[in-house]
């Protein structure tokens, strides 16, 4: 009797002790971690210097209507008339279906003055397939490219464009500078 | 739900409501099933089909852009882009509502079934159990074993993984051999015209008579068409380089380009490798059919050889064919199509890359160094010319290397190890096609259509017109690059105009008191560059006849060479060897034994 | 679309056409140009033309002689050329506007401010002490029910499933291996606190709190018992799950968990389609098999079982003493109420004692042996790194085993980093891959020696109770006891009856 005895208290110190180290290990772990931390949260951007507009954002975003859309930075924009993010390559300079770019008609062409035409992008059709995107930067001032749009963006842990970006191109961003846009240092 | 504290009621549950929540669950069920079933041919839809009919709508639309007339297409291509944006934003829209009318089914479903359930209830009746103790050491056992058999189907996982053949890169270690010494370089045909770009082999036994139709000092051909067992090659005008046993040029068209390397022993193919593609070039960037899309000659330092293509994209292969690194340098924008050649300095890969002006009139053309082994810029000088087509030549003056460049306005001489310029004369008008020569302490350039102008290449600083004395006004040559012994200069122009200069002179009153004869190859045109060997001037026509002058200072065809074919790119000349690239054949003259 | 009708100082050259839109009611105008390149090549001609000397002409261009520069084509050049909007690959220059345009600025629309983090911090806290109180104190399975109705609408479907504890393993484990990684606030607590939770209450948070657990544990429609051998041989595939979460995530490879989250695309109602049809396949084998996500896949239950086991106040089927009523016995869909051990066959004592020996010597060796085999295993798993999967085409495209090239491969060759790099920092990566694996190994022979040194052990227990480790505190075995019965007043003492 008094042998089980020590060796129920003998199980008990040893299990104490556990729960101990236990309790002490999860507090050192998160006291550190917490210590490490600086910034409270950090959003998934894409670095449009490293984006070569593969298309993947369209297909891979788990919302089905993906969260990155095209923008337009306005500042750097040329204006075109031939804009060649908005228009098919060798197409003739006409807004019909078959001279479009665009697979869904997200980009909105306003005649401002003469030689100009503004060039918005219609959020809700765009689906970040990229196409203006890539020709914009390979044939025009690269006014168009792709981000996070951070009310659709639900912020996933492992975004799973970020693992289908063939460039690296998806960072982790501040919360406070949830953008990375363009022409904003040459032209701000 | 799982309101079991009422158990005690629940006994005598009403069979309508059980009925009741059992069909309620049924209904509930099939509804979801349903809705599940659109939502999986929704998915499948957008999978699988919509993306055909959008690569339809693709082709469709390039069909149109290549026949904007037809109007019957275009209106189809307009129909059918509707269609489709319609479709895909009312799909979108579908897989939406679905889920949540999927969510509320089984919402719902969850709820009778657990009304069922309740309805259903009866209490706990705990029956006699077996025997205790052996109940649970037989549990006990039988746990083990599965977790036994759970190990050894880790182990199966485990093999498999490690058997699955995965493709496992090699790093490989890097070959510190050093760039070539100046022998090694002399001794081969390694960069475009030769030893330094000069167009002169220090080797005097080559051949001075071949002939394809009897096979005379014809060592071998091979088929470059894809006949009698050759390969068959993209175009190009390039010309070929050789390093040892190793043969380069390389071939394009608009959708591909290759290297290839055969073996100078056999007339082989070693090797051919696609030039993987990284410039973004627009659908209807196109060149100049003259020009063609592999105009650069490559180069090689016998460790790699290196290649460059219209379109900005260099890229280094190693002997055996593998790809080192390549890169993009921008795409070139030169009037007729980018198609200056390589040069080399030690192990660095050197550029001419000259471009015409923005629009703002600012100069886009630079000077580039690559470090050989990694594609790594060693260095890079803005040059304030335009663009050009001639190539650079790293040479030997007095006491130093100088990388002499020729184009409009300017020719300018660079340090080749660190890209400082040495001097620079303005100015020269025109397209500069031909490459410079050097001869004493005098560098040879070719103002086209004008006249050929020497500049002292120990100068320092920028110069001005003054420093160039002009050699000769006539029978300029467009394309082809001169050739000088150092006594004496010979230029042959594309109508097959040959002249032969006098150097001697240290300064004449009339430029044409330099000229000792020309003479007119009928009916023949000149694209190859001239190349001096033994005494002895080789020049190519490009019907494939070789004329073999002699290096007097009067006019006299020694002999002739003659292959089958078309014959645009200079000639490489090794020890005893010419080797030719035709548009048909490669060949290989040799001395029969 | 439309476009308004271009102004009329272009007309003057009468090159317009019309051409019908395809949409009623409106029409454009459009202009005969060139193709882009076209264009520009004629641009470029222009440009040489207008430099040449005029004895410079004479030569063999093709482009300039053969190429018929037309009447309509030179205008247009030279208007062009005169309007800023030049088409070039140079950057156009930004226009000087007239007419008085304001240019837009770039909509950014913002994120969820950082605070709202706070605030599911302070949900989960406040779930926690709540669903402690409901399983502790008032021990009613309706009220836990209600709990977990909110969680599933809050955690779940409301934050879309993202914070969660079990990714934030990933989040912690990544924070270790990665130093510039900033962990953020939240991933650290919510990986934090349900643990300590554990440590004192039991598995609260699994019981309430948890989405995941949730949405299982309301589908339970009609829980068959499994065995208790296959629930031990299937409960290893957790551990194997967490431990290769930890090694890809201390290796930056891949958010293994968050990735494979079955029941996330329930939440979002979208999703990768795949997990979403294994979520559903879980929801269906869950009406059967009680919690199959939580029981046999859960990298974070197992953190919490072996922290259950300890814990201070576990949870309890009778608020009081046992009675040996038999009636709790088949309460538990989950498997975790253990009953009372009678005497274990005393003629077996010597062999069972013999195996409990031959296992607990087999330890060290199962542990060397799986951390070789992890080793081994090393090189096939990095593969899930990027880099190396990057390196590895790299090389087959390189070494010319392969034709074309790959999107991160021609990403790659645009930064200018050379193979010989990349190689070098991929078998950096490969041998962390190597050490890891054999942690990952021995980690994993551990845990089955572990797991057969504790069957072999003949426990002594007398009286049922709900396994710390195993139980999830979902409340259902309460109201199976009679002396809950009885603490609620439902059912009167008889005893005390009497004595009254």
């Amino acid at each position: 009797m008094a042998e089980q005895k020590t060796s129920l208290d003998r199980r008990r110190f040893f299990g104490q002790g556990l729960w101990g180290a236990c309790f002490a290990g999860i507090g050192t772990a998160a006291g550190f971690l917490l210590g490490k931390t600086k910034k409270p949260e950090t959003l998934w951007q894409i670095d449009p210097s490293k984006c070569i507009a593969c298309g993947n954002c369209a297909t891979y975003c788990v919302l089905e209507h993906s969260a990155v859309k095209c923008v337009q930075a306005y500042a750097i924009c040329g204006y075109c008339d031939f804009c060649p993010g908005y228009l098919e390559p060798g197409a003739r300079l006409s807004t019909g279906a078959e001279n479009e770019l665009c697979p869904t008609g997200a980009i909105e062409r306003n005649f401002i003055e003469d030689p100009y035409y503004e060039y918005n992008i219609i959020e809700d059709k765009c689906i970040a397939c990229g196409k203006c995107v890539k020709a914009c930067e390979a044939f025009g001032n690269g006014s168009l490219f792709l981000q996070v749009r951070h009310d659709r963006c639900v912020n996933c842990n492992e975004c799973a464009i970020a693992a289908a970006c063939p460039a690296d191109a998806f960072v982790r961003v501040p919360v406070e500078h949830p953008y990375l846009l363009k022409g904003v240092k040459d032209h701000a | 739900m799982d309101n079991k504290t009422n158990t005690a009621t629940t006994s005598s549950s009403p069979p309508v409501a059980l009925s009741a929540a059992r069909a309620g669950a049924g209904v509930a069920a099939v509804f979801a099933l349903i809705i599940a079933g659109f939502l999986i041919g929704n998915w499948i839809e957008m999978t699988f089909f919509f993306p055909r009919q959008e690569d339809r709508l693709l082709e469709m639309k390039q069909a149109v852009a290549a026949d904007p007339a037809d109007e019957q297409l275009t209106l189809q291509v307009r129909q059918m882009d509707q269609t489709l944006m319609q479709k895909r934003f009312r799909r979108l829209d579908f897989s939406k509502k679905g889920g949540y009318l999927l969510l509320g089914c089984v919402t719902v479903l969850l709820l009778s079934l657990k009304f069922a359930q309740y309805f259903e209830y009866r209490h706990p009746m705990p029956q006699p159990q077996p025997d205790q103790t052996a109940e649970q050491v037989r549990s006990a056992k039988r746990a083990r074993f599965s977790v036994t058999v759970a190990l050894l189907a880790a182990a199966v996982a485990w093999i498999v993984a490690i058997v699955w053949p995965l493709v496992q890169f090699e790093a490989p270690t890097l070959i510190e051999t050093g760039p070539p010494t100046i022998e090694e370089v002399n001794a081969n045909w390694a960069t475009f015209r030769g030893p330094q770009g000069q167009g002169i082999s220090p080797y005097t036994n080559i051949p001075i008579k071949w002939d394809a139709e009897n096979g005379t000092n014809i060592a071998w051909e091979t088929s470059l068409r894809g006949e009698n067992g050759g390969p068959e090659t993209l175009p190009g005008f390039n010309s070929p380089v050789i390093w040892e046993n190793h043969i380069f040029f390389c071939g394009a068209t608009r959708q591909q380009r290759q290297v290839y390397c055969f073996d100078l022993q056999t007339g082989q193919l070693r090797w051919a490798r696609d030039v993987p593609m990284l410039a973004v070039i627009d659908e209807d960037w196109e060149l100049m059919e003259d020009t063609g899309y592999a105009a650069c000659t490559m180069a090689t330092d016998g460790r790699r050889a290196y290649t460059i293509f219209p379109t900005g994209d260099i890229a280094a292969f190693d002997m055996e064919g593998n790809l080192v690194w390549n890169k993009n340098l921008g795409l070139p924008q030169s009037a007729y199509g980018y198609a200056s050649s390589l040069a080399m300095y030690e192990d660095l890969v050197i550029i001419q890359f000259d471009q015409f002006e923005d629009d703002d009139g600012n100069p886009q053309s630079r000077m580039i160094a690559l470090d050989g082994a990694t594609g790594r810029m060693a260095w890079e000088t803005p040059r304030p010319v335009r663009d050009s087509w001639s190539s650079p030549v790293v040479v030997k003056t007095a006491d130093q290397f100088q990388l002499i460049t020729c184009a409009e306005p300017s020719v300018i001489a660079y340090n080749p190890a660190d890209g400082q310029m040495i001097w620079s004369a303005a100015e020269l008008m025109g397209d500069m096609a031909p490459s410079p020569v050097i001869a004493g302490n005098k560098a040879y350039f070719i103002e086209v259509y004008n006249r050929i102008v020497a500049v002292k290449t120990d100068s320092t600083g920028k110069l001005t017109e003054e420093a160039f004395e002009t050699i000769a006004e006539d029978d300029l040559p467009d394309i082809t690059s001169p050739i000088t012994d150092g006594k004496l200069l010979w230029m042959i122009t594309t109508e097959g105009i040959v002249s032969c200069w006098d150097l001697t002179p240290e300064s004449v009153s009339d430029p044409s008191e330099r000229m000792l004869y020309d003479h007119e190859f009928e009916k023949e045109s000149f694209y190859a560059s001239p190349v001096l060997a033994g005494s002895k001037l080789y020049l190519l026509g490009n019907k494939g006849l070789m004329h073999i002058l002699d290096t007097g200072r009067e006019y006299k065809e020694q002999t002739q060479g003659k292959i089958d074919d078309m014959c645009y790119a200079s000639p490489a000349v090794v020890d005893g060897t010419i080797v030719i690239r035709g548009i048909n054949n490669l060949w290989c003259i040799k001395a029969n034994p | 679309m439309r476009q308004p009708a271009k102004e009329s100082n272009r007309d003057d050259f009468g090159m317009q056409f019309c051409h019908p839109d395809l949409e009623p009611g409106s029409s454009f105008v459009g202009w005969a140009l060139p193709t882009l390149s076209t264009l520009k090549f004629e641009m470029s001609n222009l440009k040489i033309f207008s430099r040449r000397k005029a004895k410079n002409e004479n030569r063999k261009s093709p482009q300039i002689i053969n190429h018929q520069l037309s009447m309509i084509n030179l205008i247009l050049c030279v208007l062009l050329l005169l309007s800023p909007s030049l088409y070039a690959l140079e950057r156009f220059p930004p226009p000087d506007f007239e007419g008085g345009y304001q240019m837009p600025q770039t909509q950014v629309p913002d994120a969820r401010p950082a605070v709202w983090e706070y605030l599911d911090v302070a949900v989960l806290f406040a779930a926690l002490l709540i669903g402690t109180w409901l399983v502790h104190k008032i021990r009613s399975r309706r009220w836990i029910v209600v709990l977990m109705l909110f969680s599933l609408a809050y955690f779940g479907f409301w934050r879309k499933g993202c914070v969660c504890s079990i990714g934030a393993i990933g989040n912690v484990a990544w924070s270790l291996g990665d130093p510039d990684y900033a962990v953020p606030i939240a991933a650290v607590i919510f990986f934090a606190l349900p643990l300590i939770f554990t440590l004192f209450f039991g598995r609260i948070f699994c019981a309430a709190v948890c989405p995941l657990g949730a949405i299982q544990d309301l589908v339970v429609v009609h829980p068959i018992r499994i065995p208790m051998w296959l629930e031990s041989a299937l409960r290893l595939f957790a551990y194997a799950y967490l431990a290769a979460a930890v090694l890809f995530a201390v290796t930056s490879s891949v958010l293994l968990i968050c990735r494979y989250d079955p029941f996330v695309p329930i939440f979002r109602l979208g999703g990768s389609f795949h997990i979403f049809i294994l979520g559903g396949a879980l929801l269906i084998i869950g009406l059967f098999i009680g919690r199959p996500y939580c029981r046999f896949i859960c990298p974070y239950g197992v953190i919490l079982r072996l922290l259950g086991r300890l814990s201070r106040k576990p949870v309890t089927i009778t608020p009081d003493e046992c009675i040996h009523c038999r009636l709790c016995e088949d309460a538990c869909p989950f498997n975790a109420i253990e009953k009372p051990t009678t005497d274990w066959p005393e003629d077996q004592y010597t062999t069972d004692k013999r195996r409990l020996a031959l296992l607990l010597l087999l330890v060290p060796v199962l542990i060397a042996g799986l951390a070789w085999a992890g080793a081994r295993l090393g090189e096939p798993m990095s593969r899930a790194h990027r880099k190396v999967r990057l390196a590895d085409r790299i090389y087959l495209e390189n070494t010319g085993q392969v034709k074309d090239i790959t999107d991160p491969s021609k990403a790659f060759r645009g930064t200018g980093q050379t193979a010989q790099e990349l190689y070098t920092q991929a078998n950096q990566i490969r041998s962390e891959f190597r050490i890891g694996g054999a942690v990952f190994g021995g980690f994993i022979g551990f845990v089955i020696a572990g797991t057969l040194v504790l069957l072999s052990i003949r426990w002594k227990r007398t009286d049922y109770i709900a396994h710390p480790g195993g139980c999830v505190a979902c409340g259902r075995c309460f109201e199976f006891c009679p002396r809950e019965h009885l603490r609620r007043g439902i059912i009167v003492n008889p005893a005390k009856d009497t004595n009254g």
